[in-house]
């Protein structure tokens, strides 16, 4: 250990890692049916989904916590039913921080996905139902692969960003060693304490993850694999 | 038995409102101008579309549609050749018939390997879609669709997107086919020559109604009909190779005692075989000219005359036991005095041999 990361650091390196594997994982089971659903959708229903699902886009982070750190409340109805199903209380857990990023990263996934659905070739899954493959079929066998880039995108979207978060789990989370201080939280306290040498391996870290992380994402997107959205 | 189907749809500006049944197996053309709902149509018995209430669609006793059911269109037994190949481009060409052979209905079709050889594959049976030329790609669709074992083929001009020299490599490939499949085939087309080539019976429409429908061949012999009065249009005489000469002319049988002579590739003795007779190539004397280089020579009676108007009329020719239509302008009409009963010499040259037929 030197002294420019200390094992408090270490601890929040983990936790943020954890918090960004478990939030893309629930990201990716629930943004690939709403982003599939909202693709083929022709609801008129649908600009209002889509303006829900993007506003953390424009909403600044604390009006996000703000209204989850008070739904999250042990008082309240989703604090009274989570105490309930698991004993422990969600507002300052690092359950809460799952939910928090997984509803804050939804627009960096669900539009990414949304995007490779919409031009995923509809002719293509007609042929494919003239030969008895069933809507279910078609999503398993042609979907998913033709999709595998953006899917990959996505995933690494929603991972970034969770790792980036910091509003909202000041917001929701606070700073508890362990259980909820993240990296980006580890750096505001470094900068608070006037402690600059370590506040700038942290952020030369985490400047260097996003770059690595953007840099794969952008070649993949130059490399498509074969068939993705053309057809023949 | 057969595909049955009425079939209404208002959409846009096309109205549709058909009704037609197939008779056990063969190829029935659906024939007219391109917008007149010919593909909307292949569609609703898909299942791609949804006809109006009144539509009703049935394959053998199987209901797909009528007021009360709709069967989607992976559980219609039937299988889709688009104008486009739409293969899956991230499978080869061998994939993406295993992934029809994966989801075949029953055991009776042919097998990956048969259509390989069948349909001549073998050669870029493993390179992607996107490395295939139209002519190939659009093989291994038609490949594809027959290895799904479907009791009812359906056929969107898939000859449309093709050039020239693969379109004529596939039509020999699905007149051959057309002997040996088992099953219904509803074939899309406005071009004349692959319907004459491929169909047993037709559809013809326009506008989204029926005209007429019955065996081609009947259609082909009516001068009222716009299927008989195209630049391309031409009788269809089915008979039976009986003879040859020694400058390799082969001699056709049509019905009880006509007799015509046809040059091309020599074809084995007593093969039914169908002959086409653009209307062009028909012309009309009075007496049978001697000293010409035109070898078919018959004699005829007026059957009838039609005006086309722009001075082109259509003489429709009774020919023993056969119809002959005959292109010829209204001078002639005029000058020949041509009219119901009159006997005359039909002229004909050009006769193509479609192939060993039936």
């Amino acid at each position: 250990m030197n002294e420019f990361i200390s094992s408090n650091d270490l601890t929040a390196i983990w936790l943020t890692l954890q918090l960004a594997f478990i939030s893309t994982l629930v990201l990716l089971l629930i943004s690939i049916p709403i982003a599939w659903k909202l693709s083929r959708s022709k609801s008129r229903l649908k600009p209002l989904i889509e303006g829900l699902i993007a506003l953390p886009l424009v909403l600044p982070p604390t009006v996000i916590g703000f209204y989850l750190l008070i739904s999250f409340a042990p008082h309240s109805a989703l604090g009274q039913t989570w105490h309930a199903l698991f004993d422990s209380n969600l507002a300052f857990s690092f359950s809460a921080l799952v939910i928090g990023s997984v509803i804050y990263s939804l627009p960096f996934v669900v539009q990414p996905l949304k995007h490779t659905f919409d031009h995923l070739s509809y002719e293509l899954l007609e042929a494919a139902a003239t030969m008895g493959s069933s809507p279910s079929d078609q999503i398993r066998h042609l979907v998913l692969p033709w999709s595998r880039a953006g899917i990959i995108s996505a995933a690494m979207l929603g991972f970034a960003h969770t790792i980036g978060e910091f509003g909202i789990i000041l917001m929701i989370g606070g700073n508890i060693p362990g259980e909820t201080q993240v990296l980006s939280i580890a750096l505001y306290d470094k900068v608070e304490a006037l402690e600059y040498a370590q506040a700038h391996w942290l952020a030369a870290g985490l400047m260097l993850f996003s770059l690595t992380m953007l840099t794969t994402l952008y070649s993949l997107q130059a490399n498509k694999p074969r068939g993705s959205a053309s057809w023949v | 038995m057969g595909l049955s189907c009425k079939i209404v749809l208002t959409k846009y500006n096309l109205s549709v409102d058909v009704a037609f049944e197939t008779q056990g197996k063969g190829i029935t053309a659906i024939y007219g101008p391109s917008g007149s709902g010919k593909t909307t149509i292949l569609k609703i018995i898909a299942g791609i579309e949804r006809g109006d209430k009144g539509s009703c669609i049935s394959l053998d006793n199987t209901v797909w549609q009528n007021d009360k059911t709709f069967t989607p269109t992976h559980q219609r037994q039937l299988a889709y050749v688009f104008q486009q190949p739409r293969l899956f481009s991230h499978l080869t060409a061998r994939g993406n018939l295993a992934f029809a052979h994966a989801r075949r209905r029953s055991s009776n079709g042919i097998s990956i390997n048969a259509a390989i050889s069948q349909f001549g594959l073998s050669d870029f049976i493993d390179q992607y879609p996107d490395q295939l030329s139209g002519g190939q790609a659009q093989r291994v669709a038609i490949a594809r669709a027959l290895v799904s074992a479907p009791d009812l083929l359906l056929m969107d001009e898939p000859l449309a997107a093709l050039d020239d020299k693969s379109r004529h490599e596939l039509l020999t490939l699905l007149e051959a086919l057309h002997r040996q499949l088992s099953v219904p085939v509803i074939y899309v087309s406005h071009q004349l020559e692959e319907v004459a080539r491929l169909a047993d019976n037709a559809v013809l429409i326009d506008q989204g109604q029926t005209l007429a429908q019955g065996k081609l061949v009947d259609l082909c012999s009516q001068p009222e009909l716009s299927i008989a009065q195209q630049s391309n249009s031409a009788s269809l005489w089915e008979g039976i190779v009986s003879g040859q000469d020694e400058h390799q002319l082969t001699r056709v049988t049509v019905g009880e005692n006509t007799q015509l002579w046809v040059s091309g590739k020599p074809v084995a003795a007593d093969l039914p075989v169908r002959l086409r007779i653009p209307i062009s190539a028909v012309s009309i004397s009075l007496q049978p000219t001697q000293h010409s280089s035109i070898i078919n020579v018959l004699p005829a009676t007026v059957a009838a005359v039609v005006k086309l108007g722009f001075g082109k009329s259509i003489v429709k020719l009774a020919v023993n036991d056969q119809i002959l239509l005959a292109s010829v302008t209204d001078r002639s009409v005029a000058e020949l005095d041509l009219k119901f009963g009159k006997q005359v010499f039909a002229q004909v040259k050009g006769v193509a041999l479609l192939t060993d037929y039936g």
